[in-house]
């Protein structure tokens, strides 16, 4: 039986040897051909954009026919690093980030930390806090801004009937980020609270029993055992709440439009209105271009060295 | 036994992969709204948009296309009265001519952005484009509308007579030189709206004629009506929250001043290379004026937009609103407003001169559409006095020919049309003649807002704004 099935393998092998060596080939590569797809695709939709807009950012932009135009060196990054427009957009964009990546952070923790409970009610209240984040932000912005209304607006209404003299929420400019902030917070917290009530779901249950049975108080048990516990998670949640900050626009721009007197212009409200109310594709390609060099700077400083946040921990 | 080999099911994955790229991902293209003329699944799908060769510039109109097949006229047009008027009419048309009619309507800025992106790659999706008149210089100036001047002059084809046009409409927009590029199919000027009922009661005669009066007036109508300390009624209501109602707020005042003798218009030089409005002084004049008569009107009203303004005039908020008289459609209407029937349209006030600034929105022929006299032939229905009063009974109420402001039927019917009507035979104005206005308009929406706040005088806001506009028109 044995010679037979070894002639019978051999014979297999033989009339199949092609399929032996591709599978050969294939098991020594297969983390490419899994990878493949994966990246075409980043190939086409991210570095090939990526390389056109270098090339757009340094050369005039023909609106009438979309074509490059000639090459123009860094003019196009010297006029957006001259203009106030630039500086100031920045300046907002800053502060913006923040106010509400903070924010955000600390009352995501906050909330979590308070439904981080077998309560039978919790799941259900957990449902309602979600919805601002499921709602569009278009929505949310049109809503806001009936309610921030100085005259007829329900917001001041309510202050009115506890004394507060009226606010102008979106007509001041010393008020108008901070307005727009509030906003933002509402939407995007439960997100972070989400992300954080899982990690503290996830936490071992025995760690924290045994920091219990040493005396730990439960602010003690929260900031010394849980939270630590629970880093990387809040480092994400920061990391993804920064580059949705940074990227703020439908929201301010159905709001505000960027006013009053540009105390809300956001960089990409700036860029988007180079790029497709003017057509100034050059410039806009400059400031995207711009941007990412300052993203890619920034993230590392703030969440490697600032923060001590290694890759390896995600 | 061995454990079977991954080969086949590594092969599989990879085939599913490939075959579902394939397959490409769904159009992000935002779906256009049409309510009564939904497009057969042939005309939803996109013309495509590989740019044509150049055309030889038409001296006469190319001869008639025989087709066995019905054309089909695709429009694209904006979510304004005269966009849905449009699409009300299409059946008409068909019914008519035989000539299939499709208009697609869009917010404002996708039109702007599809036009321009459609005319940049050569596109025939649209036979005509309905524009803003401040589009009018960039789309003519890089040679995206057809010349219809030609077909005018054709004897076999309906004429359209632009002198039966409000002035300052074609003449100014779609005039240039010897070509046409359009007709205007929607008329809109600066209106005043204002309480009867709380004039009467202030005793004031009638709506201000001049500016001095406008000021005196709001003065006079703000005041804390229920005794609680806190002003509930406004003078009158404003919008400097974007750069149309802010730039719109700031020129209805600028257009009342007398014009120098080498000026076309207020804000620009006959060339449109530089500004004029810090060069004379009616620019720093009308701006401070408005900023004189903010304390009569809501603090908030710096931050609005078109929106805020009607619903705060609407609930009673203020006593006197000057906007684009199609933003008056909901004041009388009861369902809508809680001041229905006692509101009235008035000319604007003015300093020396009755110069009214108007505006509108127009149809052209793209010069890349397949059916130019097709095309042509739906324009001059528009442009014709059945055009224009089908375009009226379709609920466009901005009329764009001088015959319905001379005709009591539609006078007494509408009431705004009155003003509109005056305002006509003024002298009218439109926006500054330049491609680079939707930018120009930016860089003063952002200095006027830096005067509103009072971070700049009026005198520091307008230079710098005309600093910027000089360089932009430099370039």
């Amino acid at each position: 039986m044995d010679g037979i099935d070894k002639r019978l393998a051999d014979s297999i092998d033989h009339r199949t040897g092609w399929l032996s060596q591709f599978d050969q080939w294939l098991e020594k590569n297969i983390k490419w051909c899994l990878l493949a797809p994966a990246l075409v695709v980043v190939l086409v939709l991210g570095v090939y954009p990526l390389v056109y807009a270098l090339e757009v950012s340094v050369s005039t932009f023909q609106i009438s026919d979309l074509s490059p135009g000639e090459f123009v060196g860094l003019a196009n990054y010297i006029k957006v690093l001259k203009d106030w427009h630039f500086w100031n957009v920045m300046r907002v964009t800053g502060s913006f980030v923040l106010i509400v990546v903070p924010t955000e952070l600390l009352l995501g923790i906050v909330i979590a930390a308070a439904f981080d409970s077998d309560h039978p009610i919790l799941p259900y209240i957990r449902t309602f806090l979600l919805i601002p984040a499921m709602i569009a932000p278009v929505a949310v912005a049109i809503l806001w801004r009936l309610m921030y209304q100085s005259e007829i607006g329900v917001i001041n209404y309510i202050l009115s009937l506890i004394g507060i003299s009226k606010v102008e929420w979106l007509g001041d400019p010393d008020v108008a980020l901070f307005s727009v902030a509030i906003v933002d917070i509402w939407q995007w917290t439960p997100f972070v609270f989400l992300l954080v009530l899982a990690g503290f779901r996830g936490l071992p249950v025995d760690v924290i029993e045994a920091a219990e049975i040493d005396g730990a108080s439960y602010l003690q048990s929260m900031f010394l055992v849980r939270i630590p516990l629970i880093k990387n998670v809040i480092l994400v949640a920061s990391i993804l709440r920064f580059l949705d900050a940074v990227r703020a626009y439908d929201t301010i721009y159905v709001m505000t439009y960027g006013g009053p007197a540009s105390s809300t212009d956001v960089y990409s409200m700036y860029t988007f209105r180079e790029a497709f109310k003017w057509f100034n594709l050059g410039e806009a390609a400059a400031l995207s271009i711009l941007f990412l060099v300052i993203l890619s700077v920034l993230v590392p400083l703030i969440f490697v060295k600032g923060l001590g946040f290694r890759i390896e921990n995600i | 036994m061995r454990p079977p080999k991954p080969v086949w099911s590594i092969v599989l994955l990879l085939a599913i992969t490939v075959l579902l790229t394939h397959c490409g991902a769904p159009s992000t293209e935002v779906a256009p709204t049409q309510t009564s003329v939904p497009p057969t699944p042939a005309e939803a799908k996109a013309e495509p948009t590989t740019p044509p060769a150049a055309p030889a510039e038409p001296t006469t109109p190319p001869a008639a296309p025989t087709q066995a097949e019905p054309v089909t006229l695709k429009i694209i047009e904006t979510s304004e009265a005269h966009g849905y008027a449009l699409q009300k009419l299409a059946p008409k048309y068909e019914e008519m001519t035989g000539t299939k009619v499709v208009v697609e309507i869009f917010p404002y800025d996708a039109t702007y952005e599809k036009e321009v992106l459609m005319f940049s790659t050569g596109g025939s999706d649209y036979d005509l484009v309905a524009f803003d008149c401040i589009w009018a210089p960039l789309f003519q100036e890089n040679g995206w509308l057809l010349d219809i001047a030609p077909y005018m002059n054709d004897p076999d084809l309906p004429d359209i007579k632009l002198d039966e046009f409000i002035p300052g409409l074609a003449d100014y927009w779609d005039v240039v030189g010897d070509a046409v590029y359009g007709i205007p199919h929607d008329y809109t000027a600066v209106i005043l709206a204002y309480r009867t009922d709380l004039f009467e009661e202030a005793g004031i005669p009638g709506p201000p004629q001049t500016w001095e009066e406008f000021h005196e007036y709001a003065k006079r109508l703000t005041k804390d009506t229920d005794g609680d300390g806190k002003i509930d009624q406004y003078g009158f209501i404003w919008h400097g929250g974007i750069p149309d109602s802010a730039y719109g707020d700031w020129i209805v005042r600028v257009q009342g001043f007398k014009l120098p003798e080498d000026q076309i218009e207020h804000v620009l030089n006959a060339e449109a290379t530089e500004t004029r409005f810090m060069k004379y002084p009616y620019g720093v004049k009308a701006l401070q004026a408005l900023l004189d008569s903010m304390p009569y009107a809501p603090e908030g009203a710096v931050g609005w937009g078109y929106g805020e303004s009607i619903q705060n005039f609407t609930q009673g908020v203020g006593a006197m609103y000057l906007d684009w008289q199609v933003m008056f459609s909901e004041f009388n209407d009861p369902e809508k407003s809680a001041i229905a029937g006692k509101v009235a349209f008035a000319v604007p006030p003015t300093w020396e001169e009755k110069n009214y600034v108007v505006g509108g929105w127009h149809l052209a022929i793209n010069k890349f559409s397949k059916h130019p006299e097709e095309a042509y032939k739906f324009l001059a229905w528009i442009a014709s006095d059945e055009g224009q009063k089908a375009m009226i009974e379709a609920g466009s109420l901005t009329p764009y020919k001088k015959f319905v402001f001379e005709s009591e039927e539609y006078t007494s019917k509408y009431p705004v049309f009155v003003p509109m009507g005056q305002i006509a035979e003024g002298r009218t104005f439109g926006a500054a003649r330049t491609k680079h206005f939707v930018e120009m308009q930016q860089i003063l929406f952002e200095q006027l807002q830096a005067a509103f706040t009072g971070q700049k005088s009026a005198e520091e806001a307008l230079q710098q704004a005309a600093i910027e506009i000089d360089a932009l028109l430099q370039e």
